[in-house]
């Protein structure tokens, strides 16, 4: 039996470290194929791939993106109007989530618990349960198919996000400074804004980027809120489904643009990414 | 005498430097004020005016303003459509089947991850990318590897032999709903994984020796000291799969806009033809807080399991 066990270790082993890697190099392209999908959507002459999708004996033909997003193109508004949509919706989230992260970690009070799982509760709710309301009482007030809409719309998780993100960072604030401060005469908005603030800026782009990602890669909100130039990349992409055809030059050019932004971003900031993707609920 | 003792305690802080008289302001409220009112405007408002539309008729195509007092009739008529219970009973399939997929092989990739391998550090990165992109844009990639002409999948699922139905993968009302679903756990399997993967790399070195000490193999060191260790965070992100996967919209969306027929209309898609498509406001309010309840429920749940941490 003992004989049986050893002499079978060594022979798993031998097989085990190959098996591995082979496991790991699988694990790898499977979930970089579509991402390079895309890619080749993008440059590969649509002849080349006809008869055999593996085909990679191609010149790259960068036409699609000078069509999309060259001075013409529909794909240059779309790109501008990502940028803006998702700048403004961060730059107005994060202030209001400095405000709460401080309110939420600097007092002791009743209902401080409720308030935070307020927060983590509507960054968990269903976005069409505010799309059909909001695009009513958005209409009202004329804010369809413009910029503003949709960066409003975009509140609605960007301020939860923030705040949930934000509030580990102003934890780890340690109460002497903000003690010693204060035994200065520092008021609290002072002591907001020169003690708390250089803290936490690390927390603040940690948030910042996530929010912008989230909004950058939006499309419930954006569908149906913006129009005309201010549709943003992951609508755009949507544009070159026609009944004459679907572009898939044009799509995959459109769609390389719209991932590159968050991937860089999420691989800048992979340290935080657990944190982040799991709204500060588990700290990575 | 225990008043009293606490009276003095209470004394004290006020005794402090700035000896002034606690106003309101000095307390959180002003500071949490400007994002719950921000707040309260863009979703406790709008959610409120459709609870109210959810009782009316109110159809945008009929008339821009609401036509009268339906009663309970939206709610009737959502409860007795078989579309929207339809719907409901995909979209909690569709939840169930593609979280335990993620999680399962969320697992399975932790753990090959957690190996001393070279290159393993650089696959850890290049696995952040399905996560990072919009699922809008994975839902292309998928619709374009799925085509029945020049698609990667149909193409390499013949190579090995395996059938593919004539009107297409996502054409057909048999493989439809799978196929959106293995978009779903493409994007958000590696997120699964490297969430659990910082969870076993959180579980200390020295509860394993002692486990491989008392003679446990490698499964049973798994089984036995991680997984009851790491539990938490697994049904942590669990549930948040399952809420963010029963609210599925972009993917589906993209891939098939609900069809062939209805065979991937989920509750997203089908609140949002009522709504944004047919205009139909009131109904499609209904459908609203019908979801949001169901929701609610699951979001109470996770949060009474992960959400109380005593802070």
């Amino acid at each position: 039996m003992s004989v049986y066990e050893h002499s079978r270790r060594p022979a798993m082993s031998k097989l085990r470290r190959p098996l591995l890697y082979l496991a790991l190099i699988v694990v790898v392209v499977v979930f970089l194929v579509p991402i390079l999908w895309l890619v080749l959507l993008a440059i590969r002459p649509a002849s080349v791939a006809a008869g055999n999708p593996l085909n990679l004996n191609f010149t790259p033909d960068w036409s699609a993106f000078s069509y999309v997003f060259g001075s013409s193109g529909v794909g240059r508004n779309a790109l501008i109007s990502s940028v803006v949509q998702s700048g403004f919706a961060t730059v107005i989230a994060l202030p209001l989530a400095i405000l709460a992260c401080y309110g939420l970690t600097r007092f002791q009070y009743r209902g401080r618990e409720a308030l935070s799982l307020w927060y983590l509760g509507l960054m968990l709710a269903p976005p069409v349960v505010f799309v059909i309301p909001l695009f009513v009482v958005l209409s009202q007030v004329n804010f369809i198919g413009g910029d503003w809409g949709v960066i409003v719309a975009y509140q609605t998780f960007a301020i939860p996000l923030a705040v949930l993100l934000l509030r580990n960072f102003f934890e780890d604030v340690p109460v002497e400074i903000e003690e010693a401060a204060m035994m200065d005469g520092c008021g609290r908005g002072q002591l907001l804004v020169r003690v708390f603030l250089p803290m936490v800026v690390p927390g603040l782009v940690v948030a910042g980027i996530f929010v912008f990602c989230f909004c950058w890669n939006n499309l419930i909100f954006a569908m149906p809120l913006t129009g005309g130039v201010s549709v943003p990349l992951t609508v755009r992409a949507l544009s070159f489904f026609a009944t004459s055809g679907i572009s898939w030059n044009y799509i995959g050019a459109t769609a390389v643009v719209s991932m590159i932004v968050p991937m860089v971003l999420f691989w800048a900031f992979r340290k935080h990414l657990v944190s982040g993707l799991t709204f500060g609920a588990v700290k990575g | 005498m225990s008043a009293v003792v606490t009276r003095q305690s209470q004394a004290r802080p006020t005794a402090r430097p700035a000896a002034r008289r606690r106003r309101w302001t000095d307390g959180p409220i002003l500071w949490l004020l400007p994002s719950v009112i921000v707040l309260l405007l863009i979703s406790l408002y709008p959610q409120l005016y459709s609870l109210i539309n959810s009782f009316r008729f109110y159809n945008l195509s009929v008339a821009a303003h609401p036509l009268g007092f339906a009663g309970a009739g939206n709610y009737v008529a959502a409860f007795t459509d078989t579309d929207f219970l339809n719907a409901l009973a995909r979209t909690t399939l569709f939840a169930i089947a593609t979280t335990a997929a993620e999680i399962v092989f969320g697992l399975l990739v932790a753990l090959l991850l957690r190996e001393k391998l070279r290159g393993v550090r650089l696959a850890r990165s290049l696995l952040i990318m399905p996560t990072a992109i919009a699922p809008a844009i994975a839902g292309l990639a998928f619709r374009s590897m799925y085509e029945p002409d020049g698609g990667l999948i149909p193409y390499l699922l013949q190579k090995v032999g395996i059938g593919v139905p004539s009107q297409g993968i996502l054409g057909s009302r048999s493989t439809a709903l799978a196929a959106v679903g293995l978009t779903d756990v493409w994007q958000w399997t590696p997120f699964a994984a490297l969430i659990l993967l910082a969870a076993m790399q959180g579980v200390s070195v020295d509860v394993l020796e002692a486990g491989r000490i008392d003679g446990a193999n490698s499964w049973q060191v798994f089984r036995s000291i991680v997984l009851p260790l790491i539990r938490p965070v697994i049904i942590t992100v669990t549930l948040l799969r399952f809420i963010s996967t029963f609210n599925v919209f972009d993917i589906i969306y993209v891939e098939t806009r609900g069809g062939p027929g209805v065979s991937t209309t989920v509750t997203g898609l089908d609140v949002y033809y009522n709504g944004l498509t047919y205009y139909n406001i009131g109904y499609a309010s209904a459908l609203t807080w019908i979801i949001t309840v169901l929701v609610a429920i699951v979001i109470n749940l996770y949060l009474a399991t992960t959400g109380r941490k005593g802070r």
